[in-house]
């Protein structure tokens, strides 16, 4: 991820930033102290100059002075000049002109020097003179008589030569001041007098103005003007150096900070990429635990929560009667509308009380899961969700559907397959809308039974183990038989047979059902072919509408057309032929090659008259649950009295199945039905009949 | 006449200040090792050409108060010296060696006499070739300088701190200058004597003198019988000529000739000539007597070094 990355780079450059930081700490320390040092060397020197300075002057006053100090100071300035010379700081070249001036202060230190070794030598002399001629000059009275103008001479000389030692001024004193006049009169001790005063004035006239000028030039030397352009210049140089710190400091804070607003850039993008991630994980937590349409739990969760819970739980399994008529009528957008408005409903008052959960389970199939409830509050509670949905006017679109629920009630394991099993019995019960999960409701075992069945057919219809039976049926006027009908028949693995009442029910809604009209198709026309009777087979409505069974029908009715074989249609009457287009164009087609087509099981569940007049029908097959009981029931007997003289009306044949004995033989004879059937005058065989002819 | 005591006053307003010559402190500090070793070194004539000198050869400071009783000092296979050799006993308190100061240090004047022809005739790799074929100078060397191989700035590091050990405190002034005994009248009188007429001016400080330079004939001109280095000779500034660092008076009646070229073969010779060249003045018997006596008073205790065994 890019994240990595980017931590590796603000790492890369945090560390750079460290080191950076470590290394203008320590030049600037660096700087800092060498630029302290140098200062403190520069002030140390005009110290010292200053000091000099004031000993020098000492020296040039004090009659005694200790020579020592001066030269110790000497000695300090020297020092101090080469420890300023030397400092570290000068061999950064950003200082070349700092060390250029310190190199040209040399002279004038030398110079200085020179200076006050001539001062020191001159001052020698000046001081001895003074102090010379001040005892010399008071002992002028030892030498000349009081009155002798020579002291005055002395007197003015003196005050000359004092004034200008205290003033320190030779204007006081100009070689052409006069030094003490001798002539012959005067003694030799007086001439020595004059002699050895003179000498010393003479060197004071001689050397004073020098003795001046040196003082003023050791005390007022350039050295304080030198190291003041020192300090300027270096102060000038060191700004440069200060300013090129702070620009690093700045870029240094700069990059400091926007490294800081970085991590704050990243944190808070890691933190939104979080809050995103949360939220999809959330989404999708969610929706792999809910439905999408009515926001109840799914069938996922439903699972998971069942296999987790160890606590005792009810479930109440709903489903809404007839829902797919419901959503063929109205169509998937109202359905949807409708499921969200029950998955509401079923969150019921009474439940609420309860630790219950609300699933749903997938089309119309709902789930409540509560814990511990009682079976017979239960059962309480479902009655009355039943009964008030039963009684709600649901308003979809304008639309006012009234729906009812069946409910499954079940806290026995397995929890979800006995409820449906418990469901699935309640649905043969429409008056029933709750019922409780009975083990003793065996539906698991009808279930395995069917299960058996399914897989029995299968294995039938792949080992070839799927054969007609044929029944006969008798011309009641001729006395002859002219057809059989068709009977499917499975040979069991025993050899026992399998009757179709007991597994054409189960397979009617799986794939194997077409596989059983198909062979019979296919065996009833190899057997037909070239035999003098008519063979009739059942087809129901729901092989019309399969087109692939019709194709392979009607194939092989075209593949046989020159064969000699007359086939017959059953329509089963059981169940409503509601696609009565679909039917009609069945039997024109069927009639193209020669069949008849019969309605079987007229007179029970849903037969319609109405069929005779827009169908091209041949015969009817009367039920046999009329042709039983003629004899002892009249109504019955006149039922059939109807419909044969309907079928008669209409010119439709008519045949009577069930025909058991002489006494229903001998009624329907009476009647005057056309063709009889039943174990009075055979039972259905897998040959047929070696003698056509019926003997009463 | 108040007119002249007028005058005297105010003439007298030339500051005294404060006590112009300080005692040699009675504690020095040296490497007593590294001395020693610098003791032997001193007296050893190794350090000369033809084995015939050595420092003490002209710095006796045994007999002669650290210098030479020579006029001027005799050399390598007797070559006569230019000048009058100066004491070596706290030439440490100097602040320049050499008559003309041209040695800033003791070791910068250690390492003249060696080179000097006219006196060891030596140089720094003949030296130390002749010390390290000394197995005794070998293991003397180690122990201060823990060195297997002598090197000629050992040798005069070791004879300046030989040097620093070459101090005479406790002088009889020193003493009175301390307050630990009293001066006779008339060296009292020749100190006040020595103050008043201005030698002071030139000789003050610890060393009573070597912290100066000064001209030869202040108020009238020395004639020097021949050249002599001094301060003019390094210079060439003619201000310089006959410049010469002003020598210390400690032990100075010890260490007779005096002057620069040993022509002042007593201390009333001296004197006389420092009054009249260097003061511009006469002194009588009376007054060079009582100065002569205070300049006994300077002579010190002999260094404790030179008790020590070698």
């Amino acid at each position: 991820m890019n994240l990595f990355k980017n931590i590796f780079s603000i790492s890369i450059i945090g560390i750079i930033l460290f080191y950076a930081l470590i290394a203008f700490y320590r030049y600037e320390q660096k700087f800092s102290s060498q630029q302290r040092s140098f200062i403190s060397s520069l002030n140390e020197l005009n110290r010292h100059n200053s000091d000099l300075k004031y000993n020098i002057l000492q020296s040039s006053i004090f009659a005694y002075y200790n020579q020592d100090d001066t030269t110790n100071h000497v000695t300090l300035l020297e020092q101090s000049y080469e420890k300023l010379q030397n400092e570290q700081i000068l061999n950064n070249k950003n200082y070349a002109q700092v060390k250029k001036d310190i190199t040209d202060l040399r002279p004038v230190i030398d110079k200085k020097m020179d200076d006050i070794r001539k001062f020191l030598i001159i001052n020698a002399g000046i001081k001895n003179s003074f102090i010379f001629l001040s005892r010399h000059a008071s002992r002028s009275q030892h030498y000349f008589s009081a009155n002798d103008s020579i002291h005055e001479q002395i007197d003015s000389l003196m005050a000359l030569f004092s004034n200008a030692r205290r003033i320190q001024d030779n204007s006081y004193i100009s070689k052409d001041s006069k030094v003490l006049f001798t002539n012959e009169h005067l003694t030799q001790k007086q001439k020595e007098y004059i002699k050895t005063f003179n000498l010393h004035a003479s060197y004071l006239l001689q050397n004073f103005n020098q003795f001046i000028k040196l003082v003023d030039k050791i005390l007022d030397d350039t050295i304080d003007d030198k190291t003041d352009i020192i300090a300027e210049e270096f102060a000038k140089s060191s700004q440069k150096d200060m300013q090129a710190l702070n620009y690093f400091a700045v870029t240094l804070i700069t990059v400091l900070l926007l490294l800081i607003v970085t991590i704050i850039y990243l944190f808070i993008k890691i933190w939104q990429e979080n809050k995103l991630l949360k939220t999809a994980r959330y989404d999708l937590d969610y929706s792999l635990t809910h439905d999408k349409l009515t926001g109840l739990y799914n069938r996922n969760a439903f699972e998971e929560m069942i296999s987790e819970a160890d606590d005792k739980f009810t479930l109440l399994l709903i489903n809404i009667d007839k829902f797919k008529q419901i959503n063929d009528l109205y169509g998937n957008s109202i359905g949807n509308k409708l499921l969200k408005e029950v998955s509401r409903f079923i969150q019921f008052d009474s439940l609420k009380y309860f630790h219950t959960k609300y699933f749903r389970l997938g089309g119309d199939e709902f789930a409540v899961l509560v814990q511990n409830l009682p079976i017979k509050e239960a059962e309480n509670i479902a009655n009355s969700l039943a009964r008030s949905i039963s009684l709600h006017h649901f308003i979809i679109s304008d639309i006012s559907i009234n729906l009812s629920v069946s409910i499954a009630i079940n806290n026995k394991f397995p929890l979800l397959e006995n409820a449906d099993m418990a469901l699935k019995h309640i649905k043969s019960f429409p008056e029933i809308s709750s019922i409780v999960f009975d083990e003793k409701m065996n539906l698991l075992e009808k279930i395995k039974k069917n299960i058996e069945i399914i897989t029995l057919v299968k294995e039938a219809v792949r080992d070839n183990r799927v054969i007609p039976y044929f029944q006969p049926i008798l011309n009641v006027k001729t006395k002859k038989i002219e057809k059989y009908e068709a009977l499917v028949r499975i040979i069991n693995h025993d050899g026992t047979l399998v009757m179709p009442f007991d597994f054409l029910e189960i397979i009617r809604k799986t794939s194997v059902y077409k596989d059983i009209t198909r062979i019979m198709i296919n065996k009833v026309i190899a057997i037909a072919k070239d035999k003098p009777y008519r063979f009739s087979i059942n087809i129901s409505m729901q092989d019309i509408s399969n087109d692939e069974l019709m194709r392979v029908f009607f194939t092989q009715l075209e593949l046989n057309k020159s064969s000699n074989f007359h086939l017959d249609i059953e329509l089963l009457e059981t169940e409503n032929l509601y696609d009565i287009k679909r039917i009609e164009k069945f039997i024109n087609d069927v009639k193209q090659y020669g069949c008849k087509v019969l309605i079987d099981d007229f007179g029970t569940g849903y037969s319609n008259f109405s069929y005779f007049s827009y169908l091209d029908i041949d015969s009817l097959k009367i039920d046999g649950s009329i042709i039983k009981e003629i004899i002892k029931d009249d109504k019955k007997l006149q039922i059939l009295k109807a419909i044969n003289r309907f079928a008669f009306a209409i010119d439709v044949e008519t045949v009577a199945e069930f025909v058991e004995n002489r006494g229903i033989f001998d009624k329907i004879e009476e009647v005057g039905i056309t063709y009889a059937q039943g174990y009075f005058i055979g039972k259905p065989s897998p040959d047929l009949l070696k003698d056509d002819s019926f003997t009463v | 006449m108040k007119y002249i005591l007028l005058i005297f006053f105010a003439i007298s307003n030339i500051v005294y200040a404060a006590e112009p010559i300080s005692p040699i402190p009675c504690k020095v500090t040296y490497d007593q090792q590294k001395a020693l070793l610098g003791y032997r070194l001193f007296i050893d004539t190794t350090l000369s050409s033809d084995r015939t000198t050595s420092c003490l050869s002209c710095h006796d400071i045994f007999e002669a108060g650290g210098a030479d009783k020579n006029v001027v000092s005799i050399g390598v296979k007797h070559r006569m010296g230019n000048i009058q050799s100066p004491t070596v006993l706290n030439a440490c308190y100097n602040f320049k060696q050499f008559w003309n100061g041209r040695a800033k240090s003791l070791a910068e004047q250690a390492s003249g006499p060696i080179h000097n022809p006219l006196e060891m005739d030596m140089n720094a790799s003949k030296v130390e070739k002749r010390l390290n074929a000394s197995k005794e100078y070998k293991k003397l060397f180690y122990a201060v300088y823990e060195t297997d191989s002598i090197k000629f700035s050992q040798v005069i590091d070791a004879i300046v701190e030989f040097e620093k050990a070459l101090v005479t405190p406790n002088s009889k002034f020193d003493r009175y200058l301390n307050g630990e005994n009293t001066l006779s009248k008339k060296e009292i009188e020749g100190y006040n004597l020595f103050k008043q007429i201005g030698c002071i001016t030139c000789h003050n400080g610890v060393n009573i003198g070597g912290n100066a330079m000064q001209k030869f004939g202040l108020f009238q001109e020395y004639k020097n019988a021949r050249p002599y280095p001094d301060l003019y000779s390094i210079t060439k500034d003619p201000a310089y000529k006959n410049v010469f660092k002003v020598p210390t008076l400690r032990n100075i009646a010890l260490t007779a000739p005096y002057l620069h070229d040993g022509s002042a073969k007593d201390l009333k010779d001296v004197v006389e000539q420092m009054a009249k060249y260097q003061l511009g003045t006469k002194l009588s018997d009376d007054e060079i007597d009582k100065i002569i006596l205070f300049l006994q008073t300077l002579n010190g205790q002999t260094p404790k070094i030179l008790s020590q065994k070698l």
